[in-house]
Protein backbone atom coordinates (compact mmCIF):
# COMPACT_ATOMS: atom_id res chain seq x y z
CA UNK A 1 0.00 0.00 0.00
CA UNK A 2 1.83 3.49 -0.99
CA UNK A 3 1.59 5.81 1.51
CA UNK A 4 -1.14 7.42 1.91
CA UNK A 5 -0.30 10.25 4.48
CA UNK A 6 1.36 11.82 1.36
CA UNK A 7 -2.04 11.73 -0.61
CA UNK A 8 -3.61 13.59 2.33
CA UNK A 9 -0.43 16.31 2.30
CA UNK A 10 -1.09 17.07 -1.35
CA UNK A 11 -4.52 18.10 -1.18
CA UNK A 12 -4.56 19.55 2.23
CA UNK A 13 -1.50 22.00 1.19
CA UNK A 14 -3.87 24.45 -0.50
CA UNK A 15 -6.46 24.60 1.78
CA UNK A 16 -3.54 24.98 4.49
CA UNK A 17 -2.28 27.91 2.65
CA UNK A 18 -6.18 29.31 2.35
CA UNK A 19 -6.55 28.95 5.87
CA UNK A 20 -2.97 30.76 7.26
CA UNK A 21 -3.86 33.53 4.99
CA UNK A 22 -7.84 33.52 6.41
CA UNK A 23 -5.86 33.39 10.07
CA UNK A 24 -3.22 36.11 9.18
CA UNK A 25 -5.94 38.79 7.98
CA UNK A 26 -8.20 37.95 10.90
CA UNK A 27 -5.11 39.00 12.93
CA UNK A 28 -4.73 42.11 11.05
CA UNK A 29 -7.83 43.63 12.76
CA UNK A 30 -7.35 46.22 15.46
CA UNK A 31 -7.79 43.97 18.38
CA UNK A 32 -7.18 40.48 17.98
CA UNK A 33 -9.14 38.56 20.91
CA UNK A 34 -7.17 36.58 23.02
CA UNK A 35 -8.77 33.39 21.89
CA UNK A 36 -8.02 34.46 17.97
CA UNK A 37 -4.51 34.21 18.85
CA UNK A 38 -4.58 31.04 21.19
CA UNK A 39 -6.28 29.33 18.22
CA UNK A 40 -4.18 30.62 15.44
CA UNK A 41 -1.33 29.03 17.50
CA UNK A 42 -3.17 25.83 17.83
CA UNK A 43 -3.57 25.42 14.00
CA UNK A 44 -0.27 26.27 13.62
CA UNK A 45 0.70 23.52 16.00
CA UNK A 46 -1.28 21.44 13.72
CA UNK A 47 1.20 20.30 11.73
CA UNK A 48 5.12 21.38 10.11
CA UNK A 49 3.02 22.06 7.22
CA UNK A 50 0.29 24.09 8.92
CA UNK A 51 3.62 26.16 10.42
CA UNK A 52 5.31 26.75 7.37
CA UNK A 53 2.99 28.36 5.83
CA UNK A 54 1.62 30.64 8.24
CA UNK A 55 5.06 31.56 8.84
CA UNK A 56 5.61 32.25 4.94
CA UNK A 57 2.35 34.05 4.56
CA UNK A 58 2.86 35.87 7.71
CA UNK A 59 6.65 36.89 5.57
CA UNK A 60 5.28 38.24 2.67
CA UNK A 61 2.54 39.93 4.78
CA UNK A 62 4.46 41.86 6.32
CA UNK A 63 7.24 42.14 3.48
CA UNK A 64 3.85 44.06 1.72
CA UNK A 65 4.62 46.78 4.06
CA UNK A 66 7.76 47.76 1.77
CA UNK A 67 5.40 49.81 -0.37
CA UNK A 68 4.00 51.88 2.16
CA UNK A 69 6.99 53.78 1.46
CA UNK A 70 5.93 54.75 -1.61
CA UNK A 71 3.03 57.38 -0.32
CA UNK A 72 4.40 60.37 0.50
CA UNK A 73 1.32 60.60 3.33
CA UNK A 74 1.93 57.44 5.36
CA UNK A 75 5.90 58.31 5.29
CA UNK A 76 4.86 61.29 6.98
CA UNK A 77 3.03 59.61 9.71
CA UNK A 78 5.78 56.99 10.17
CA UNK A 79 8.25 59.67 10.76
CA UNK A 80 7.57 60.93 13.88
CA UNK A 81 9.80 63.81 14.76
CA UNK A 82 11.88 63.10 17.92
CA UNK A 83 10.28 63.54 21.39
CA UNK A 84 12.76 65.74 21.99
CA UNK A 85 14.02 68.11 19.01
CA UNK A 86 17.57 68.36 19.19
CA UNK A 87 18.35 69.41 22.87
CA UNK A 88 21.70 71.13 23.08
CA UNK A 89 23.66 68.16 25.50
CA UNK A 90 26.59 68.82 27.34
CA UNK A 91 29.02 67.76 24.44
CA UNK A 92 27.48 69.70 21.91
CA UNK A 93 28.33 72.93 23.92
CA UNK A 94 31.68 71.74 24.92
CA UNK A 95 32.10 70.39 21.12
CA UNK A 96 31.40 74.43 19.86
CA UNK A 97 33.63 75.80 22.93
CA UNK A 98 36.14 73.34 21.19
CA UNK A 99 35.07 74.09 17.82
CA UNK A 100 35.42 78.19 18.29
CA UNK A 101 38.81 77.35 18.99
CA UNK A 102 39.86 75.35 16.35
CA UNK A 103 38.46 78.26 13.92
CA UNK A 104 39.80 81.12 16.05
CA UNK A 105 43.53 79.05 16.09
CA UNK A 106 42.93 78.21 12.17
CA UNK A 107 41.05 80.37 10.36
CA UNK A 108 39.75 79.46 7.34
CA UNK A 109 38.27 76.31 8.46
CA UNK A 110 34.31 76.34 8.53
CA UNK A 111 34.09 73.86 11.49
CA UNK A 112 31.02 75.34 12.62
CA UNK A 113 29.12 74.91 9.61
CA UNK A 114 30.19 70.81 9.72
CA UNK A 115 29.38 70.56 13.20
CA UNK A 116 26.52 67.31 12.95
CA UNK A 117 23.78 66.96 14.97
CA UNK A 118 22.70 64.51 17.46
CA UNK A 119 19.16 63.26 17.81
CA UNK A 120 17.73 61.09 20.44
CA UNK A 121 14.80 58.56 20.07
CA UNK A 122 13.11 56.48 22.54
CA UNK A 123 10.24 54.32 23.55
CA UNK A 124 8.17 53.79 26.80
CA UNK A 125 7.69 50.32 28.24
CA UNK A 126 5.77 48.59 25.70
CA UNK A 127 6.13 50.83 23.38
CA UNK A 128 7.38 50.37 19.68
CA UNK A 129 8.48 52.84 16.54
CA UNK A 130 9.88 53.11 13.55
CA UNK A 131 12.34 55.93 12.57
CA UNK A 132 13.54 56.62 9.17
CA UNK A 133 16.54 58.34 8.61
CA UNK A 134 17.43 61.15 5.97
CA UNK A 135 19.47 58.85 4.48
CA UNK A 136 17.43 56.55 3.88
CA UNK A 137 17.98 53.54 6.29
CA UNK A 138 15.37 53.08 9.30
CA UNK A 139 15.77 52.15 12.98
CA UNK A 140 13.16 50.07 14.39
CA UNK A 141 13.22 50.53 18.52
CA UNK A 142 11.50 47.92 20.28
CA UNK A 143 10.24 48.43 23.89
CA UNK A 144 11.96 50.52 26.56
CA UNK A 145 14.75 51.39 24.16
CA UNK A 146 16.75 54.51 23.32
CA UNK A 147 19.31 55.04 20.40
CA UNK A 148 20.90 58.23 19.51
CA UNK A 149 22.02 59.15 16.17
CA UNK A 150 24.40 61.39 14.95
CA UNK A 151 25.25 62.03 11.18
CA UNK A 152 28.11 63.85 9.60
CA UNK A 153 29.16 64.20 6.01
CA UNK A 154 31.57 61.17 6.71
CA UNK A 155 30.32 59.11 9.17
CA UNK A 156 26.78 57.98 10.35
CA UNK A 157 27.75 57.13 14.28
CA UNK A 158 24.94 55.56 16.55
CA UNK A 159 24.10 54.80 20.10
CA UNK A 160 22.03 52.26 21.44
CA UNK A 161 21.61 53.24 24.71
CA UNK A 162 19.04 51.04 25.91
CA UNK A 163 17.21 47.85 25.00
CA UNK A 164 16.86 46.92 21.11
CA UNK A 165 16.67 47.63 17.87
CA UNK A 166 16.39 46.55 14.04
CA UNK A 167 18.64 48.71 11.98
CA UNK A 168 18.34 48.64 8.46
CA UNK A 169 21.02 49.95 6.81
CA UNK A 170 21.27 52.43 3.40
CA UNK A 171 24.49 51.52 1.67
CA UNK A 172 26.89 54.14 1.14
CA UNK A 173 30.52 53.11 1.51
CA UNK A 174 31.53 56.72 1.84
CA UNK A 175 29.51 57.06 5.05
CA UNK A 176 30.28 54.03 7.16
CA UNK A 177 27.11 53.22 9.23
CA UNK A 178 28.48 52.27 13.05
CA UNK A 179 26.71 51.40 16.02
CA UNK A 180 27.90 51.77 19.10
CA UNK A 181 26.72 49.65 21.88
CA UNK A 182 28.49 49.38 25.78
CA UNK A 183 31.69 48.40 24.62
CA UNK A 184 31.92 47.37 21.42
CA UNK A 185 30.65 48.47 17.94
CA UNK A 186 28.84 47.44 15.29
CA UNK A 187 30.15 48.51 11.53
CA UNK A 188 28.45 47.81 8.29
CA UNK A 189 27.81 49.23 5.10
CA UNK A 190 24.42 48.49 3.81
CA UNK A 191 23.14 45.06 5.78
CA UNK A 192 20.45 45.25 8.48
CA UNK A 193 20.76 43.49 11.80
CA UNK A 194 19.18 44.06 15.50
CA UNK A 195 21.57 44.90 18.62
CA UNK A 196 20.29 44.46 21.82
CA UNK A 197 21.07 45.59 24.87
CA UNK A 198 21.07 42.94 28.42
CA UNK A 199 23.34 44.41 31.25
CA UNK A 200 26.74 44.25 29.88
CA UNK A 201 26.11 42.12 26.70
CA UNK A 202 25.79 42.76 23.50
CA UNK A 203 23.85 40.90 21.19
CA UNK A 204 23.71 41.08 17.30
CA UNK A 205 21.60 39.20 14.83
CA UNK A 206 22.55 39.72 11.37
CA UNK A 207 19.47 39.42 8.79
CA UNK A 208 21.13 40.67 5.64
CA UNK A 209 24.62 41.23 4.61
CA UNK A 210 27.67 41.22 7.00
CA UNK A 211 28.78 43.49 9.99
CA UNK A 212 31.57 43.58 12.04
CA UNK A 213 32.04 43.16 15.96
CA UNK A 214 34.50 44.93 17.64
CA UNK A 215 35.42 46.15 20.83
CA UNK A 216 37.35 48.93 22.26
CA UNK A 217 40.79 47.88 23.37
CA UNK A 218 40.23 49.58 26.93
CA UNK A 219 37.17 49.38 28.87
CA UNK A 220 35.95 52.71 27.83
CA UNK A 221 32.14 54.07 28.31
CA UNK A 222 31.13 56.41 26.35
CA UNK A 223 28.56 59.17 26.94
CA UNK A 224 28.47 60.47 23.63
CA UNK A 225 28.76 59.87 20.20
CA UNK A 226 31.37 62.66 20.14
CA UNK A 227 35.08 61.72 19.21
CA UNK A 228 34.23 57.77 19.05
CA UNK A 229 35.34 57.45 16.26
CA UNK A 230 38.86 57.57 17.91
CA UNK A 231 38.58 54.94 20.80
CA UNK A 232 40.95 52.34 19.82
CA UNK A 233 39.23 49.34 18.97
CA UNK A 234 39.78 45.74 17.90
CA UNK A 235 37.76 43.51 15.81
CA UNK A 236 35.75 40.14 17.38
CA UNK A 237 34.35 38.82 14.43
CA UNK A 238 32.71 38.93 11.28
CA UNK A 239 28.99 38.25 11.78
CA UNK A 240 27.05 37.53 8.23
CA UNK A 241 24.01 36.36 7.12
CA UNK A 242 24.65 34.64 3.40
CA UNK A 243 22.31 32.05 1.41
CA UNK A 244 19.55 32.25 4.21
CA UNK A 245 21.27 31.60 7.29
CA UNK A 246 21.19 34.10 10.50
CA UNK A 247 23.89 34.31 12.39
CA UNK A 248 24.11 35.73 16.41
CA UNK A 249 27.03 37.32 18.09
CA UNK A 250 27.19 37.72 21.30
CA UNK A 251 29.87 40.05 23.45
CA UNK A 252 30.34 40.59 27.00
CA UNK A 253 32.51 43.54 27.85
CA UNK A 254 34.70 43.38 25.67
CA UNK A 255 34.58 39.64 24.65
CA UNK A 256 33.06 37.73 22.35
CA UNK A 257 30.90 35.03 24.20
CA UNK A 258 28.90 33.20 21.60
CA UNK A 259 28.72 33.41 17.60
CA UNK A 260 26.23 31.10 16.35
CA UNK A 261 24.03 30.03 13.23
CA UNK A 262 20.51 30.33 14.49
CA UNK A 263 17.86 27.84 12.89
CA UNK A 264 14.91 29.21 10.79
CA UNK A 265 11.64 28.68 14.08
CA UNK A 266 14.52 30.88 16.64
CA UNK A 267 15.21 33.01 14.12
CA UNK A 268 11.58 33.68 13.10
CA UNK A 269 11.20 34.19 17.46
CA UNK A 270 13.55 36.67 18.02
CA UNK A 271 12.65 38.89 15.41
CA UNK A 272 8.35 38.81 15.46
CA UNK A 273 8.89 41.55 18.04
CA UNK A 274 9.55 43.70 14.59
CA UNK A 275 5.84 42.48 13.62
CA UNK A 276 4.49 43.68 17.26
CA UNK A 277 4.26 39.92 18.41
CA UNK A 278 6.37 37.84 20.83
CA UNK A 279 6.50 34.20 19.84
CA UNK A 280 7.82 31.10 22.41
CA UNK A 281 8.43 27.68 20.66
CA UNK A 282 8.65 25.75 24.01
CA UNK A 283 10.49 27.95 26.07
CA UNK A 284 10.56 27.84 29.51
CA UNK A 285 8.45 29.72 32.10
CA UNK A 286 10.82 31.80 33.41
CA UNK A 287 12.74 32.98 30.22
CA UNK A 288 8.97 33.61 28.99
CA UNK A 289 8.29 35.71 32.12
CA UNK A 290 11.56 37.46 31.27
CA UNK A 291 10.53 38.42 28.00
CA UNK A 292 7.05 39.20 28.23
CA UNK A 293 8.12 41.36 30.71
CA UNK A 294 10.34 43.73 28.79
CA UNK A 295 7.24 45.30 27.33
CA UNK A 296 5.00 45.81 30.73
CA UNK A 297 5.41 47.41 33.69
CA UNK A 298 3.10 44.78 35.70
CA UNK A 299 5.74 42.79 37.76
CA UNK A 300 5.07 39.00 36.85
CA UNK A 301 6.55 36.48 40.35
CA UNK A 302 6.49 32.87 39.51
CA UNK A 303 5.94 31.84 43.19
CA UNK A 304 5.94 28.39 42.62
CA UNK A 305 9.37 26.59 41.86
CA UNK A 306 7.96 23.31 40.60
CA UNK A 307 6.54 25.92 37.43
CA UNK A 308 10.58 26.77 36.70
CA UNK A 309 10.45 23.68 34.53
CA UNK A 310 7.34 24.39 32.67
CA UNK A 311 7.97 24.76 28.69
CA UNK A 312 5.20 27.06 26.79
CA UNK A 313 4.67 28.06 23.41
CA UNK A 314 2.57 30.97 21.53
CA UNK A 315 1.89 33.73 20.14
CA UNK A 316 0.97 37.02 21.95
CA UNK A 317 0.67 40.46 20.87
CA UNK A 318 3.85 42.60 22.17
CA UNK A 319 2.27 44.41 25.17
CA UNK A 320 -0.68 42.70 26.07
CA UNK A 321 0.22 40.48 29.39
CA UNK A 322 -3.43 39.25 30.22
CA UNK A 323 -3.84 36.88 26.97
CA UNK A 324 -0.90 35.21 28.03
CA UNK A 325 -1.48 34.93 31.72
CA UNK A 326 -5.32 33.69 30.94
CA UNK A 327 -3.86 30.94 27.99
CA UNK A 328 -1.29 29.94 31.16
CA UNK A 329 -4.45 29.55 33.14
CA UNK A 330 -6.63 27.88 31.07
CA UNK A 331 -3.83 25.72 28.92
CA UNK A 332 -1.23 25.49 31.05
CA UNK A 333 -1.86 24.81 34.42
CA UNK A 334 -0.91 27.73 35.99
CA UNK A 335 -3.01 29.68 38.71
CA UNK A 336 -2.41 33.52 38.47
CA UNK A 337 -3.31 35.54 41.67
CA UNK A 338 -3.74 39.04 41.17
CA UNK A 339 -2.38 41.46 44.07
CA UNK A 340 -2.83 44.39 42.58
CA UNK A 341 -2.78 46.37 39.12
CA UNK A 342 1.06 46.11 38.61
CA UNK A 343 1.74 42.64 40.57
CA UNK A 344 0.82 38.85 39.65
CA UNK A 345 1.88 35.84 41.07
CA UNK A 346 1.94 32.46 39.03
CA UNK A 347 1.27 29.17 41.30
CA UNK A 348 0.69 25.58 40.01
CA UNK A 349 -2.86 25.26 40.01
CA UNK A 350 -4.57 22.36 42.21
CA UNK B 1 -4.75 44.01 -14.20
CA UNK B 2 -5.26 47.11 -13.16
CA UNK B 3 -5.61 50.04 -15.54
CA UNK B 4 -2.17 51.50 -14.37
CA UNK B 5 -0.14 48.41 -15.39
CA UNK B 6 -1.64 47.80 -18.13
CA UNK B 7 -0.69 51.53 -19.27
CA UNK B 8 2.42 51.14 -18.38
CA UNK B 9 2.82 47.77 -20.70
CA UNK B 10 1.40 49.61 -23.29
CA UNK B 11 3.26 52.24 -23.48
CA UNK B 12 6.48 50.54 -21.99
CA UNK B 13 8.52 50.72 -25.22
CA UNK B 14 7.38 54.42 -25.68
CA UNK B 15 8.41 55.24 -22.08
CA UNK B 16 12.07 53.80 -22.25
CA UNK B 17 12.69 55.76 -25.56
CA UNK B 18 11.49 58.62 -24.35
CA UNK B 19 13.89 58.10 -21.45
CA UNK B 20 16.75 56.69 -23.68
CA UNK B 21 16.76 60.63 -25.00
CA UNK B 22 18.14 61.93 -21.72
CA UNK B 23 20.12 58.54 -20.38
CA UNK B 24 22.41 56.85 -22.87
CA UNK B 25 22.49 53.94 -20.23
CA UNK B 26 20.25 50.79 -21.02
CA UNK B 27 20.59 50.42 -16.80
CA UNK B 28 19.64 53.59 -16.41
CA UNK B 29 16.71 53.96 -18.59
CA UNK B 30 15.75 50.31 -17.23
CA UNK B 31 15.68 52.06 -14.13
CA UNK B 32 14.06 54.95 -14.34
CA UNK B 33 11.19 53.28 -16.65
CA UNK B 34 10.23 50.64 -13.34
CA UNK B 35 10.63 53.80 -10.97
CA UNK B 36 7.66 55.72 -13.10
CA UNK B 37 5.52 52.62 -12.82
CA UNK B 38 6.32 52.72 -8.40
CA UNK B 39 5.29 55.95 -8.28
CA UNK B 40 2.53 55.54 -10.91
CA UNK B 41 1.22 52.94 -8.91
CA UNK B 42 1.59 54.68 -5.61
CA UNK B 43 -0.79 57.43 -7.37
CA UNK B 44 -3.30 54.93 -8.27
CA UNK B 45 -3.29 53.92 -4.32
CA UNK B 46 -4.37 57.30 -3.13
CA UNK B 47 -6.53 58.86 -5.96
CA UNK B 48 -8.02 57.42 -9.48
CA UNK B 49 -5.86 58.94 -12.58
CA UNK B 50 -8.28 60.25 -15.04
CA UNK B 51 -5.62 59.98 -18.11
CA UNK B 52 -2.92 57.27 -17.22
CA UNK B 53 -1.22 57.63 -20.52
CA UNK B 54 -0.11 61.36 -19.98
CA UNK B 55 0.29 60.60 -16.19
CA UNK B 56 3.17 57.88 -16.75
CA UNK B 57 5.15 60.53 -19.68
CA UNK B 58 4.71 63.29 -16.63
CA UNK B 59 6.60 61.22 -13.81
CA UNK B 60 8.87 60.05 -16.48
CA UNK B 61 9.70 63.42 -17.71
CA UNK B 62 10.25 64.78 -14.03
CA UNK B 63 12.15 61.65 -13.00
CA UNK B 64 14.34 62.60 -15.84
CA UNK B 65 14.47 66.13 -15.33
CA UNK B 66 15.56 64.94 -11.41
CA UNK B 67 17.79 62.73 -12.34
CA UNK B 68 19.85 65.09 -15.19
CA UNK B 69 20.13 67.71 -12.33
CA UNK B 70 21.43 65.21 -9.47
CA UNK B 71 24.17 64.21 -12.04
CA UNK B 72 25.17 67.38 -12.83
CA UNK B 73 25.74 68.13 -9.44
CA UNK B 74 27.59 65.11 -8.80
CA UNK B 75 31.69 65.64 -9.27
CA UNK B 76 33.01 62.45 -9.51
CA UNK B 77 31.50 60.02 -11.86
CA UNK B 78 30.33 56.25 -9.50
CA UNK B 79 32.29 57.46 -7.08
CA UNK B 80 30.10 54.58 -5.07
CA UNK B 81 32.16 51.92 -6.67
CA UNK B 82 35.52 53.50 -5.59
CA UNK B 83 36.81 50.83 -3.32
CA UNK B 84 37.63 51.96 -0.02
CA UNK B 85 40.06 49.03 2.04
CA UNK B 86 39.26 50.66 5.41
CA UNK B 87 35.99 50.30 4.62
CA UNK B 88 34.03 47.06 5.52
CA UNK B 89 32.80 44.56 2.99
CA UNK B 90 33.57 47.03 0.09
CA UNK B 91 34.00 43.53 -2.36
CA UNK B 92 30.86 41.82 -2.36
CA UNK B 93 27.25 41.84 -1.59
CA UNK B 94 26.47 45.49 0.50
CA UNK B 95 26.84 47.95 -2.78
CA UNK B 96 24.18 50.25 -4.40
CA UNK B 97 22.79 46.97 -5.71
CA UNK B 98 20.59 46.96 -2.44
CA UNK B 99 18.74 50.03 -3.03
CA UNK B 100 18.10 49.04 -6.68
CA UNK B 101 17.15 45.74 -5.46
CA UNK B 102 14.79 47.53 -3.26
CA UNK B 103 12.65 48.86 -5.62
CA UNK B 104 12.83 45.62 -7.71
CA UNK B 105 10.90 43.82 -5.01
CA UNK B 106 8.76 46.77 -4.24
CA UNK B 107 7.94 46.47 -8.26
CA UNK B 108 7.20 43.24 -8.45
CA UNK B 109 4.96 43.57 -4.83
CA UNK B 110 3.07 46.08 -7.11
CA UNK B 111 2.40 43.90 -10.17
CA UNK B 112 1.17 41.59 -8.24
CA UNK B 113 -1.15 43.46 -6.18
CA UNK B 114 -2.16 45.25 -9.62
CA UNK B 115 -2.77 41.51 -10.84
CA UNK B 116 -5.83 41.26 -8.05
CA UNK B 117 -9.39 41.79 -8.62
CA UNK B 118 -10.74 45.63 -8.34
CA UNK B 119 -11.96 45.50 -5.20
CA UNK B 120 -9.91 43.25 -3.72
CA UNK B 121 -6.98 45.36 -5.13
CA UNK B 122 -8.56 48.34 -3.85
CA UNK B 123 -8.84 47.04 -0.14
CA UNK B 124 -4.78 45.44 -0.39
CA UNK B 125 -3.87 48.85 -1.16
CA UNK B 126 -5.59 50.91 0.99
CA UNK B 127 -4.46 48.37 3.83
CA UNK B 128 -0.66 47.62 2.78
CA UNK B 129 0.30 50.81 0.55
CA UNK B 130 -1.98 53.72 2.51
CA UNK B 131 -1.72 52.30 5.89
CA UNK B 132 -5.06 52.41 6.75
CA UNK B 133 -6.55 49.82 9.74
CA UNK B 134 -8.93 47.85 8.61
CA UNK B 135 -11.25 49.25 10.33
CA UNK B 136 -10.51 52.74 8.17
CA UNK B 137 -11.02 50.42 4.99
CA UNK B 138 -13.96 49.13 5.77
CA UNK B 139 -15.57 52.89 6.36
CA UNK B 140 -13.59 54.00 3.42
CA UNK B 141 -14.54 51.53 1.28
CA UNK B 142 -18.17 51.49 2.54
CA UNK B 143 -17.81 47.55 3.47
CA UNK B 144 -17.42 45.30 6.89
CA UNK B 145 -14.79 44.96 8.59
CA UNK B 146 -15.22 41.19 8.16
CA UNK B 147 -15.60 42.19 3.90
CA UNK B 148 -12.41 43.84 3.87
CA UNK B 149 -10.88 40.53 6.07
CA UNK B 150 -11.77 38.40 3.16
CA UNK B 151 -10.51 40.41 0.80
CA UNK B 152 -7.05 40.57 2.29
CA UNK B 153 -6.98 37.25 3.54
CA UNK B 154 -7.81 36.67 -0.98
CA UNK B 155 -4.84 39.21 -1.83
CA UNK B 156 -2.61 37.83 0.23
CA UNK B 157 -3.14 34.12 -1.14
CA UNK B 158 -3.04 35.43 -4.80
CA UNK B 159 -0.09 37.82 -4.44
CA UNK B 160 1.68 34.70 -2.68
CA UNK B 161 0.67 32.68 -5.99
CA UNK B 162 1.69 35.24 -8.30
CA UNK B 163 5.34 35.66 -6.67
CA UNK B 164 5.69 32.12 -6.42
CA UNK B 165 5.30 31.66 -10.51
CA UNK B 166 7.64 34.83 -10.89
CA UNK B 167 10.41 32.72 -8.41
CA UNK B 168 10.33 35.16 -5.96
CA UNK B 169 11.44 33.44 -2.61
CA UNK B 170 9.35 34.92 1.04
CA UNK B 171 11.37 35.49 3.62
CA UNK B 172 14.62 35.22 1.48
CA UNK B 173 15.09 38.86 1.75
CA UNK B 174 15.69 40.29 -1.77
CA UNK B 175 18.20 37.55 -2.93
CA UNK B 176 15.38 35.68 -4.57
CA UNK B 177 14.28 38.42 -6.84
CA UNK B 178 14.94 38.69 -10.03
CA UNK B 179 18.45 40.40 -10.87
CA UNK B 180 17.38 41.96 -14.40
CA UNK B 181 14.71 44.94 -13.67
CA UNK B 182 13.02 43.59 -16.55
CA UNK B 183 9.73 42.66 -14.79
CA UNK B 184 7.31 43.89 -16.98
CA UNK B 185 7.07 42.57 -20.77
CA UNK B 186 5.95 44.31 -23.51
CA UNK B 187 2.21 43.97 -24.51
CA UNK B 188 1.47 41.37 -22.59
CA UNK B 189 4.70 38.59 -23.68
CA UNK B 190 4.87 35.47 -21.45
CA UNK B 191 5.69 35.88 -17.88
CA UNK B 192 7.39 32.62 -17.57
CA UNK B 193 10.68 34.15 -18.49
CA UNK B 194 11.08 37.14 -16.64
Amino acid sequence: MSDPNNIIRLVDLASIETQAADWIARLDRDAPSESDLADFAAWKALSPYHQQAADRLQCLWSEFDILAKLTPAVQDRIVASPKRPTPPPPWWVAGLVAASLVVAGLGAVSVLQHLPQTQVYDTAVGGQRTINLEDGSSIQLNTNSQVEVRYSAKARDLRLIRGEAYFEVAPNKQRPFSVYAQEGVVRAVGTAFVVRLTGDRVEVTVTKGKVELAAFTHPTSIASLDRVASIPRKPLTMVSATHGATELAVMDQTQLVEHLDLAAPEVTRKLAWRQGMLVFNGETLPNVVADVSRYTDVQIEIADPTLNNLKVGGYFKVGEVDPMLEALESSFGVRVERIDDKHVRLLASL
Amino acid sequence: MSLMLRTFLENERGIKRFLSRFFPRAQDVDDLAQETFLRAFAAEAERDVLSPRAFLYRIAKNLALNERERLSHRTTSYIEDYPDPSVLGSGDQVSGEDVVEGRQKMAIFAEAISALPPQCRRVFLLRKVQGLSQKDVAQRLGLSVSTVEKHLATGLLKCSEYLKLRGYEVGSGSAAVPTQPQLYRSQGGSSADV
